[in-house]
């Protein structure tokens, strides 16, 4: 695949499950050597639009993953694409020293001895029986897996979901020094926005199987800003129609989209939203979308 | 190590159970039963009354290589039977223990994945029941040889023992055992394949349906055996017609006499002359179909 070519192409993709259609035509790319987040509430389709990246299920619409057409490439796909879906999944029959021989005998682009690297300072043993493995042991080698495998686009779908915090930051920070490069994409999910926004590039908020936001934390910087607003100023910043309005210890913190930084910083004190705050602000906000929260 | 056999290896370590260590224990009982009957003196005395009322000479009589021939059908069955409940449990096995994403995430497809499950079932586990075979025989020599220290009428019995006429038998075993799974394998797929569908529901449903079938036709033709029946019965049937057909004289536990039976040059012609080759090929495209099915419908599943 030619450099800076999209990884991931997705047109008009919709997933119908019986009379419930749970995706409406969504369009989105993903280059290379960018990191995603897909946001979104629980239902809103996160994983359903990964799994028909993956693969995993069928679907109407185009996609193309590094070329191909997943759901009839699946296998072929999984040369190029890792990915976590649930770190309960690693089968618990197996030891751990199995499971790394077994990799390396199915997957061309596993490493063993990289995967013995990465679990070089865990509690891991490898004659221990997957079962027998914590819950954070088994994201610890269900990452040290993934990041084994020379792939060109690694998906996490609720990598950490019921992990401590500790051990959330090191996975992340982890996944961003060791693994992550040019040449590499990676696409989170997750509910935890706040935790992973140091490490995202990029950003898709998806609502009831729609996307509602697509773009770069660059563009997001630019586009939103957040004011505390100066009591004397809050009739003029209401009348900027700000997305998002909350009072947090007395103050009143405000949203704005599409606000220029020297009118913004006239009512009160700027600052770019944090990815939490501006998902609270876009889901919240009715479909139609001009509406302040209030 | 190739994807395939890596998958063969999961597969073995996954369902090693019922086919490594439950065989060894059945042959440890029965050594112990032996030897705890020898112990009594019990087996000597029956063995004398036996001996008097069949009339046999007192020497050159190959009991040893006699009931290691028996045993080999013992074994088949035993085989056969515990491949039956490995295909019903091994093709959802990966959805029972939450890890289909795990082997989904893999660049294996599902039609591969159902293959090595199939390729499994008929030669690592056959493969493992062969030796324990082998291993269960030369335990059982040590056992007669040891006996026949106490019980001088084991010696006698055993005194024809020609370890040629073993290694005949272990080969025509082989032979033996890979037709009977051939022959199965239509029956093995079927029930791996509702495997996929009902979980832990496929040996009653493999029943079920078979019986629904037969009983439906039956009530279509008035009780007589309609196609679908016979076709059933002769499936569940062994593929040989008779072994006394194969093996002229059986029963003779004269050293020519068993080792005539049991040479790879008379029973293995002999036997393959007896199969249904038709049905045997017919057999192979049914299963390949239901492989096929249950892979397709595991392509569709995500989770438990």
């Amino acid at each position: 695949m030619p450099e800076n070519e999209n990884i991931v192409e997705v047109k008009g993709l919709s997933k119908k499950f019986g009379a419930t259609e749970v995706l409406h035509e969504i369009d989105f790319l993903i280059p290379q050597g960018r990191i995603y987040g897909l946001i979104g509430h629980n239902g809103a389709g996160k994983t359903t639009a990964i799994n028909a990246l993956l693969g995993l299920t069928d679907y109407q619409g185009s996609v193309r993953v590094l070329g191909l057409e997943p759901y009839q490439n699946r296998a072929e796909l999984m040369r190029n694409v890792a990915f976590i879906s649930d770190v309960a999944s690693l089968p618990r029959f197996l030891k751990v020293s199995q499971l790394l021989d077994l990799l390396e005998g199915i997957h061309p682009n596993f490493s063993q001895s990289k995967a013995l690297e990465l679990l070089e300072g865990t509690d891991i043993r490898l004659g221990a029986t997957i079962k027998a493995l914590s819950k954070g042991m088994l994201a610890q080698l269900h990452l040290a897996i993934v990041m084994a495998i020379d792939a060109k686009l690694l998906v996490l779908d609720e990598p950490t979901l019921g992990l401590d915090i500790t051990f959330r930051k090191k996975f992340y920070r982890r996944l961003l020094e060791d693994y992550m490069n040019e040449g590499r994409s990676i696409l989170i999910t997750t509910h935890q926005v706040d935790e992973i926004e140091f490490l995202l590039s990029d950003l898709i908020f998806i609502r009831e199987g729609k996307i509602v936001l697509d773009a770069s934390m660059q563009d997001i910087a630019r586009r939103y800003i957040q004011v505390s607003v100066r009591e004397e100023k809050l009739n003029d910043a209401k009348e900027q129609k700000p997305i998002y309005t909350a009072r947090v210890l007395g103050q009143s913190i405000m949203i704005f989209d599409g606000l220029p930084e020297d009118e913004a910083s006239e009512l009160g004190t700027t600052a770019p939203p944090s990815v939490s705050d501006l998902f609270v602000a876009l889901m919240e906000r009715e479909p139609a979308g001009t509406g302040a929260v209030q | 190590m190739s994807a395939v056999m890596s998958l063969l290896k999961k597969e073995y370590i996954e369902h090693k159970a019922a086919f490594l260590y439950v065989p060894g224990i059945l042959i440890f009982l029965l050594l112990l039963a032996f030897s705890t009957a020898v112990w009594r003196n019990s087996a000597n005395l029956h063995l004398v009354n036996g001996v008097t009322e069949m009339g046999l000479p007192q020497s050159g009589i190959d009991i040893f290589n006699g009931i290691f021939a028996v045993s080999i059908l013992g074994w088949t069955g035993y085989l056969t039977l515990m491949l039956f409940f490995y295909f019903a449990s091994s093709f959802s096995s990966d959805r029972k223990n939450n890890s289909l994403l795990f082997w989904k995430s893999l660049p294996v497809s599902d039609l591969n994945i159902m293959g090595s499950k199939t390729l499994a079932g008929l030669t690592v586990f056959p493969l493992i029941i062969l030796i324990w075979s082998f291993v269960g025989a030369l335990a059982g020599f040590l056992a007669l040889s040891l006996a026949s220290l106490v019980s001088p009428v084991i010696g006698q019995l055993n005194s024809g023992t020609n370890f040629w006429t073993t290694i005949n038998i272990e080969i025509s075993a082989l032979v033996f055992m890979v037709v009977t799974l051939l022959w199965y394998l239509p029956l093995f797929a079927f029930v791996g394949f509702l495997g996929t569908l009902m979980r832990s529901w496929a040996v009653p449903a493999f029943i079920l349906i078979l019986a629904m079938i037969s009983g439906l036709e039956a009530i279509v033709v008035f009780g007589d055996d309609g196609p679908i029946s016979r076709l059933l019965e002769q499936r569940f049937n062994a593929p040989f017609k008779s072994l006394e057909g194969v093996s002229p004289g059986a029963g003779n536990m004269m050293p020519d006499g068993i080792h005539s039976i049991v040479s790879v040059g008379n029973f293995v012609p002999a036997y393959l002359a007896q199969v249904d080759w038709l049905g045997m090929v017919l057999g192979w495209f049914v299963a390949g179909v239901f492989v096929y099915l249950a892979s397709e419908y595991r392509r569709r599943r995500l989770a438990a």
